[in-house]
C-alpha cells in the first residue's frame, strides 16, 4: 500500500494549498515558491508528524503562515517589494480575487483560511492563535470592505 | 457567490509541474540537514506559538503603522509628571476606545524571531592561553557613530574572537595558525530565551537575550543583560544578571554605559489597578524587581497604542541601573549619538473613519522624534518633534552642530505621490530648515552624513545619489545629484574623499534586482560625485549586508571589504573579500563555504550568516561550524577550527 504520508504524497496532495495561502499573504509567486518550499523542509522535520490529513493540512498551514511571516517582516522584504505595486498579473484577471489581495493582509488571511481552506472561526483561531471572537469580527470587517468593492456580489 | 468566485479564481494559481519538481527535490535534500544548525536569520523557524504574534507583526507591514486614534495626533499632546493610576486611566480608556473599534495595537512589535531549542554540549578544550597576544589592529563593529558602540553576534578584542549563536557562547583564540576554541559555553535558559547580541567592555562580556512569552499574556517577555568576567576566557564566570521588560529592539554603549531599549507590550485585558507591574515597565536588578516610577513614564493624553519603548541605563560594571525611560507608544528607529538618544516612532493619524483600510496601502504618516540626553548612563528627556515622512533606518538620523538631521520619505496613496525630504529640527526638536519635495515619485534607499555634507540615495526610475549642504541648517540645500542605475542600501564613508556603496543592480527596464554591487564614490567635490568605480559582485544574490549594516566587515585603514552572501542558482554560499586598489575594486578572496567547511550536503541558506572578522594579519571567518583561518598576506587557509 502507498504511503499517503510519505513527503512525496504529503507534497502532491497539499502544495498547491499551500501556495495559495503562501501567494494570498505576499502576493508574488517567487517569494509564494519559497515558502512553499520552506514550509515542506520545516514540515519535513518535524519530529511528531500528525498521522491524520486533518491535522497534517493545519499544520502545514500554520507552518505556512509563519514562514510568510519571516519573510514579510524581513528588511529585504520590505525594501524590495513595493506593497502598492507588487500585484502580478494572474489576479488582474479576477476582480474578486483583486478585491481580496488589497486588503491588509490579517483580512486577506482569514478571507483566505475561511473561504478557501474551509476552516471555520474556531479552527482559524487555533491556527492563527488568535482569540475566536477576533478572527470572527475580522471576517466581518473584511466582508464589510469586500462587499464596498464588488458591489451586488452576496456572501 | 463570492465563495465560488473566490475559489475559481484562486484554483487558477498554481504552479507549474517542473517548478513543483524542483521545489520537491529540494526539500528532499534538505532533509540530510542536521536539523541542529538553523539559521537565526532566515524564514525557517517556526514557533507555532508564537503565530498571534505573527499576525499583529504582519499587519503591522501591511497596514504600515496604522495604530488606530480617535483624535488626531496633533492633538495628542505629551504628558509628563504622571501618577500610575493616570497611566492606569489611559490604558483602560484606550482599551475602551479599542474595544468599539477592534483594532490591532502592538503595531511597533520588533522583529520575533522565534524559537529553536536544541540540546547543546560543553567540550572546553584545554586552552593553551600563553599563545595567545593581542593583535595591534582588529575588526571593530561597523558602527554608525565614532565611539558608540552597538551590539553585534561576533566581537573581538584582538586576542579572542566572541561569537554568540543561538545559546552557545564561543571564545577562540585568534593567533593564526595556532588559532583553537578556547570555551564553548552552553547558555542555559528556558526554550523561549533567544540569546540576541553581546558588547566586550574592559574585562566583560555582555550578553543580551529576550525570553519571548509568546502565550497570550506576552506582556512577560522580558529582556536580559548576562555579563560575564571574561578575564580569565577558558572559563567566564557570570557576575550579574538584569532585566528589563520587553522585547529586545536594540542598544548602544557609550562612555562604558550601556543603554538597552526594548519594546514591553502590554495586555489591556490583565491590567489591575492595585498592581503597577501589570501595567508599566519593571526592572530586575540582583533578583530584585522594581517598577518604573511613574516619573519615569511618558504617555500621550490619548495614547494609540499600548506599548511602551523603555530604555534603561546600566553600569555593566557594577551590574546596576542607573536611570530608566519609558514612553508609551512604540519606537521604529533608535539613533545614538553619544550625546542624546533619538527614538522615532510614527504615531499615526487615523482620520476618524474605517476608509483606510480602502487602499491597498493606506498613507503612512509622519515621524514623532523624542530626544534624550544621555550622561554617564543618566537618561532626561528633553524634547519631542515631528518629521514628516517615514524614515528608512538609523543612518536617516544625525547629529551635526546641535541640530539634528532625518532623510525621509513621505509617501503618498499612489508611487507617483511619494517624494523625499531633508528636515532640520534643532536642540528643541523644531524644525529650523527642510528640503522638500526631492525626488518626486521616488524613495529613500540609504543615507550617510559626512561632515557638513549629507549623501542620499533613492530609488525607483531615476536613482540619484544626492549631495546635500547641511552647513547651514536652516537652509540646507541640494547641491549635487548623479543619476545611475540601481541603488546602494548602504553607504559607507571610505577614508577621506570616498564614499563606498553596497547595494544592487537593476534592469532599467523592470527594476529586477539582477545582482549585488560595490561602488565607490569619489566625494572630493562635494557638488560633483562621481562614481569612480564599481563591481558587480556576480554569483551572489543575496546578503545580508544589504539589510545590516554590522553584517559587513569594513575597515579602511586595512583595506578590507568582507561579507558572506549566497547564491540561490548555484546553491551555495559564499564570503568574498573585496580591497580597493588604484581606483579598482580587486578581489581578495572568493570563499565556497559549502566546500570549505566540508558540508556540501547542508543546505546553503545556512551559511549565509557567516561573519568574518580580522586581527592582525589574519582573517577567520566564522559561523557554527568553527572558524576558517586565512592569512591577510598571500589569503590562503592557514587553519580550521571546528566547534
Amino acid at each position: 500500500m502507498e504511503d499517503i504520508f510519505s513527503p512525496d504524497a504529503v507534497f502532491n496532495e497539499y502544495s498547491d494549498m499551500v501556495y495559495r495561502l503562501a501567494f494570498a499573504r505576499v502576493k508574488n509567486k517567487y517569494d509564494a515558491e519559497d515558502i512553499l518550499q520552506e514550509t515542506f523542509v520545516r514540515f519535513m522535520k518535524c519530529k511528531n508528524k500528525p498521522t491524520d490529513s486533518e491535522h497534517t493540512k493545519a499544520l502545514l498551514i500554520k507552518i505556512t503562515v509563519n514562514c510568510s511571516k519571516s519573510l514579510l517582516t524581513s528588511a529585504w522584504f520590505k525594501k524590495t517589494a513595493p506593497i502598492d505595486e507588487n500585484i502580478p498579473y494572474e489576479m488582474k484577471e479576477s476582480d474578486t480575487l483583486s478585491a481580496v489581495l488589497s486588503l491588509p493582509l490579517k483580512y486577506r488571511t482569514v478571507i483566505h483560511l475561511h473561504y478557501y481552506c474551509g476552516f471555520s472561526v474556531n479552527e482559524i483561531s487555533d491556527i492563527l492563535s488568535s482569540k475566536p471572537s477576533t478572527v470572527k469580527s475580522r471576517l466581518l470587517r473584511a466582508r464589510g470592505l469586500l462587499k464596498n468593492k464588488l458591489e451586488g456580489v452576496e456572501f | 457567490m463570492f465563495e465560488d468566485d473566490y475559489k475559481k479564481a484562486f484554483d487558477n494559481i498554481s504552479i507549474d509541474n517542473e517548478t513543483k519538481e524542483r521545489i520537491l527535490s529540494n526539500i528532499k535534500d534538505s532533509k540530510k540537514f542536521d536539523e541542529k544548525h538553523t539559521n537565526r536569520a532566515l524564514p525557517y523557524r517556526i514557533s507555532f506559538a508564537a503565530v498571534a504574534v505573527a499576525a499583529i507583526v504582519l499587519c503591522s507591514i501591511f497596514i504600515p503603522k496604522t495604530s488606530v486614534n480617535i483624535k488626531k495626533a496633533g492633538k495628542n499632546e505629551t504628558v509628563n509628571n504622571l501618577t500610575y493610576a493616570d497611566i492606569f486611566n489611559n490604558l483602560k480608556e484606550y482599551r475602551t476606545k479599542q474595544k468599539l473599534i477592534e483594532v490591532f495595537d502592538g503595531y511597533m512589535v520588533d522583529e520575533y524571531v522565534t524559537d529553536d531549542n536544541y540540546g547543546s554540549k560543553t567540550s572546553t578544550s584545554p586552552a593553551d592561553l600563553e599563545s595567545a597576544t593581542t593583535a595591534e589592529e582588529y575588526s571593530h563593529t561597523n558602527i554608525q557613530v565614532e565611539n558608540v558602540d552597538e551590539a553585534d553576534v561576533i566581537k573581538t578584542d584582538g586576542k579572542y574572537i566572541y561569537y554568540l549563536y543561538e545559546d552557545t557562547f564561543y571564545i577562540v583564540s585568534s593567533s593564526g595558525e595556532k588559532s583553537e576554541l578556547i570555551s564553548k559555553i552552553p547558555l542555559a535558559g528556558s526554550s523561549n530565551e533567544q540569546y540576541r547580541e553581546m558588547y566586550l567592555y574592559k574585562n566583560l562580556a555582555v550578553l543580551i537575550s529576550s525570553n519571548y512569552d509568546y502565550s497570550y499574556k506576552y506582556s512577560k517577555t522580558e529582556t536580559k543583560l548576562s555579563v560575564f568576567d571574561i578575564t580569565n576566557p577558558a572559563a567566564p564566570v557570570k557576575k550579574h544578571i538584569i532585566k528589563q521588560s520587553g522585547g529586545y529592539k536594540t542598544s548602544r554603549m557609550a562612555d562604558g554605559k550601556l543603554y538597552l531599549i526594548t519594546l514591553h507590550d502590554i495586555v489591556l485585558d490583565n491590567i489591575d489597578k492595585e498592581k503597577p507591574e501589570t501595567f508599566v515597565p519593571t526592572f530586575n536588578v540582583e533578583n530584585r524587581t522594581k517598577c518604573a516610577s511613574a516619573d519615569s513614564i511618558m504617555s500621550y493624553k490619548n495614547i494609540c497604542n499600548s506599548s511602551y519603548t523603555v530604555i534603561g541605563g546600566f553600569d555593566v560594571e557594577s551590574g546596576t541601573l542607573i536611570s530608566n525611560r519609558s514612553i508609551l507608544g512604540g519606537s521604529d528607529i533608535i539613533y545614538c549619538s553619544g550625546k542624546n538618544i533619538i527614538i522615532a516612532g510614527s504615531n499615526d493619524v487615523y482620520n476618524g473613519s474605517f476608509s483606510v483600510f480602502d487602499t491597498a496601502l493606506p498613507v503612512q504618516n509622519d515621524t514623532q522624534v523624542y530626544r534624550f540626553e544621555i550622561e554617564n548612563g543618566n537618561i532626561n528627556y528633553k524634547a519631542k518633534g515631528e518629521v514628516t515622512g517615514v524614515l528608512e533606518d538609523q543612518f536617516a538620523i544625525n547629529e551635526h552642530k546641535g541640530n539634528f538631521f532625518f532623510v525621509s520619505t513621505k509617501y503618498g496613496s499612489k508611487t507617483s505621490e511619494q517624494y523625499s525630504l531633508l528636515t532640520v529640527l534643532d536642540k528643541d526638536l523644531k524644525q529650523i530648515g527642510k528640503i522638500d519635495k526631492i525626488a518626486q515619485g521616488e524613495r529613500v534607499y540609504s543615507t550617510q552624513y559626512i561632515g557638513d555634507t549629507c549623501f542620499f540615495v533613492t530609488f525607483r526610475q531615476h536613482d540619484p545619489l544626492f549631495s546635500a549642504d547641511i552647513s547651514d541648517p536652516e537652509n540646507p540645500k541640494i547641491i549635487g545629484e548623479l543619476k545611475l542605475p540601481g541603488f546602494s542600501e548602504y553607504m559607507y564613508p571610505y577614508g577621506e574623499n570616498m564614499l563606498l556603496g553596497l547595494g544592487c543592480d537593476t534592469n532599467v527596464t523592470t527594476l529586477a534586482i539582477e545582482n549585488l554591487k560595490l561602488s565607490m564614490f569619489d566625494i572630493s567635490d562635494k557638488t560633483n560625485v562621481i562614481e569612480k568605480s564599481k563591481t558587480a559582485i556576480l554569483g551572489m544574490e543575496s546578503s545580508p549586508a544589504l539589510y545590516s549594516h554590522k553584517a559587513v566587515m569594513l575597515d579602511v585603514k586595512k583595506n578590507l571589504i568582507g561579507f558572506a552572501g549566497i547564491s540561490y542558482e548555484k546553491r551555495n554560499a559564499y564570503f568574498k573579500v573585496y580591497s580597493f586598489e588604484n581606483g579598482e575594486f580587486v578581489n581578495k578572496l572568493d570563499i565556497n563555504l559549502l566546500e570549505t567547511f566540508n558540508k556540501t550536503n547542508d543546505y546553503y541558506c545556512y551559511f549565509e550568516n557567516s561573519r568574518g572578522v580580522y586581527s592582525g594579519d589574519y582573517l577567520y571567518i566564522v559561523n557554527p561550524y568553527g572558524t576558517l583561518v586565512y592569512s591577510l598576506t598571500d589569503y590562503t587557509l592557514k587553519e580550521t577550527v571546528k566547534f
